[in-house]
């Protein structure tokens, strides 16, 4: 038979929304993160060992830039779920350019699973709707001792594509650009334009997608308040 | 039962249902058009319903596909689905129009689904495209909100009085990313998952409660319905007859029982003697078993391990058209969670052993659960039948089609869970689980679907 003492009942119903409270915080901040940033984040595949940044291969994506200030890439690196000894370098160069504009080079230990990279270099004022190319060598790992990227096979990044080797590949690398700049309102203003943009009727007005919203989380509260009243009434 | 304690119990249903309602209207109007797989074809095949037999169904159909092929660009349709470029070009978008638009004159409706899809669909005749999609996806969330329903009067059945059990399978399915992201999209599965969870009801109220010809009438005429809407829900004819067979044992006086038997091995023999279909199963299971080489493709033992993990990840989130996979970390979370149920069903059958008790919790529940993975069992054998059939290609990574039994799976889950919750503690355990399924979804809805739907500076 088990007992419990009603402080500690007391305890877990108050803790239990400010927990749950927390956690939708946290995905809508992770939104938020999420859309001041763009690129393309998904990722499908387990890259086979050929795939690694070994034996002089080059990976990288061509993409353009959303907006002016360009001043961060985030990309998925995938370390095999080992230690990888040997450095990795970024190179980001305007596309067709021989020249860097940014390199950057890391140890590989800092990758042993799935991992974002971030690189972050001073503000490129001139980087709206212009190319960009970034791409990631490794002249010293082995087969075996090496990174790679995440990303999909396939096509959902329409602004560019994952290059091997300097030849365009039908996939995309996962990554993220992020601007100087960008503030949490434009991003905000943004979405709202796009949630609503072509629909029919109701859902081409913002206040729908917010009655509901707030609507859903009553709903949600309301059930909440039942589940406590359970506890209460045995 | 008095006006006041009934509108007092039926106030958290309807405190359900409306949460399931507007949690479906989210899902509708935040994932775009054409976005679930097949829903162009399924839209189509609706539309077609209403086409067909019309004087002028020939030049309609052209107007249609043409409006919708526009709604097609306007949303950035190929921008979103994995598997196809991005074009621009109107040959090229023309090359490559998803499935439905090839036909030169109205598809016609392979099942009556599309008929019951097209009476709402009449009523926003003549109006754009987009509403017409939007309205035929409203259909959809109400037919979820049935489902949700006879979840909860499932849980109830089965774990009477405790509202973990009862309130944790609807929840679950009210909160289950994918299965709310596919009951917002216009699909022939979801009338289909409907009857489907009718009948399943009708099933499990038969066991709990002593099967009466009424449960029987209702599990057949169900069963017979979701069968004709779509074939994934085959699993429970077998399930029907089986039932059906029980019914016969326990009605039937001494030696009278032997025909039960007797009609099986005559069904089993007659219809191998008769149906060419059948024949054709039994051969498909029979190539499907045989060693790699010497059957139509034989195993790849690699290739059905990864495609059961990605069905897997696919029953709980992969919006899209497979495009937007829940994360590895995610996906070994929901892992250890399934894999937690599973050894509670095992604690579960351990203890109906050790009690040998016949009555009521465990042994019902026990025949319930019997039932619950015949039909999950029976689901993804016939899934992975036609993925070796097909040569690896088809079939297993098409979750959705689990969506036909998500009460025996979902339900076979929560009794799982409900083992390693004390007796004492089931209504924090009831709190802590329903938070975590309505995180994950936020998480699903928030961080994975607008961000991906929506790229705000493209």
């Amino acid at each position: 038979m088990h007992t419990r003492t009603g402080g500690r009942c007391r305890w877990f119903w108050l803790a239990w929304p400010l927990v749950t409270l927390v956690g939708l915080g946290l995905a809508a901040g992770g939104m938020l993160d999420l859309l001041m940033v763009d690129g393309q984040t998904v990722n499908t595949i387990q890259p086979p060992p050929g795939l690694a940044l070994a034996s002089g291969m080059q990976l990288g994506q061509t993409f353009v830039a959303a907006r002016a200030g360009l001043e961060r890439i985030d990309v998925l690196m995938f370390g095999y779920y080992r230690h990888n000894t040997h450095p990795v370098t970024f190179h980001l160069r305007l596309a067709g350019s021989p020249d860097d504009l940014v390199r950057s080079t890391f140890p590989a230990t800092e990758v042993w699973g799935w991992r974002w990279m971030s690189f972050s270099f001073p503000a490129l004022d001139d980087s709206a709707g212009r190319a960009y190319f970034f791409y990631f060598d490794s002249p010293e790992s082995t087969p075996g001792d090496a990174l790679s990227l995440g990303g999909v096979e396939g096509d959902l990044y329409p602004r560019g594509s994952a290059v091997i080797n300097g030849q365009p590949a039908r996939a995309d690398a996962a990554f993220k650009t992020a601007y100087a700049g960008t503030t949490m309102s434009d991003a905000v203003q943004a979405l709202s334009v796009k949630l609503t943009q072509h629909k029919p009727s109701l859902l081409g007005a913002l206040p729908f997608y917010l009655v509901l919203g707030a609507g859903y989380l009553m709903l949600v509260a309301g059930l909440g308040l039942i589940l406590a009243k359970f506890s209460t009434e045995g | 039962m008095p006006a006041s304690l009934r509108a007092r119990r039926a106030g958290p249903v309807v405190m359900l249902l409306a949460l399931t309602l507007v949690h479906g209207l989210i899902y509708l109007s935040v994932i775009p058009p054409w976005q679930a797989p097949d829903e162009p074809f399924h839209f189509l095949s609706a539309e077609s319903a209403i086409l067909l037999g019309t004087p002028d169904a020939a030049a309609r159909w052209q107007q249609l596909k043409s409006e919708a092929a526009d709604s097609l660009v306007q949303f950035r349709f190929w921008e979103l689905v994995i598997h196809v470029q991005a074009f621009s070009t109107p040959e090229e978008i023309q090359r490559n129009l998803p499935r439905g638009f090839e036909s030169a004159g109205p598809l016609v409706p392979r099942a009556f689904t599309y008929t019951m899809l097209a009476l709402p669909l009449r009523l926003v005749t003549g109006q754009p495209v987009a509403l017409q999609l939007y309205w035929a996806r409203l259909f959809s969330v109400l037919v979820n909100l049935g489902v949700v329903w006879i979840a909860y009067e499932v849980g109830r059945l089965l774990f009477a009085g405790d509202p973990f059990g009862s309130w944790l399978l609807p929840l679950a399915i009210v909160f289950l990313p994918q299965h709310t992201f596919i009951l917002a999209a216009v699909s022939d599965g979801n009338p289909a998952e409907l009857w489907a969870a009718a009948a399943m009801y009708f099933c499990v109220r038969g066991i709990v409660r002593g099967a009466r010809w009424q449960e029987l009438a209702a599990f057949c005429i169900f069963s017979a319905l979701a069968v004709a809407s779509k074939p994934t829900t085959f699993f429970l004819v077998p399930i029907f007859l089986i039932f059906l067979g029980g019914y016969g044992w326990r009605k039937l006086p001494g030696w009278w029982r032997m025909l039960v038997p007797g009609a099986a091995a005559a069904l089993v023999a007659g219809l191998a003697a008769l149906s060419e279909r059948f024949r054709t199963s039994l051969s498909l299971i029979q190539s499907v078993l045989t060693p790699a080489g010497a059957g139509m493709n034989g195993w790849d033992t690699g290739r059905v391990v990864s495609a059961t993990f990605e069905t897997f990840r696919g029953f709980w989130a992969w919006l899209g058209w497979t495009s937007l996979p829940v994360s590895d970390p995610a996906l070994f979370a929901l892992l250890a969670l399934t894999l937690a149920a599973l050894g509670g069903l095992i604690k579960l059958a351990w203890r109906g052993w050790r009690s040998r008790r016949r009555a009521w919790p465990v042994g019902a529940l026990g025949q319930v659960m019997l039932v619950f993975f015949a039909c999950i069992g029976m689901s993804l054998a016939s899934m992975g039948a036609v993925f070796v059939y097909s040569g690896y290609q088809y079939g297993l990574y098409e979750s959705r089609y689990l969506f036909a039994a998500i009460i025996p799976i979902m339900g076979a889950l929560v009794t799982g869970w409900r083992e390693w919750v004390p007796a004492g503690w089931r209504r924090e355990g009831l709190a802590v689980m329903a938070s975590a399924f309505f995180l994950f979804d936020a998480v699903i809805l928030l961080d994975y679907a607008i961000p991906f739907f929506y790229p705000v500076w493209r």
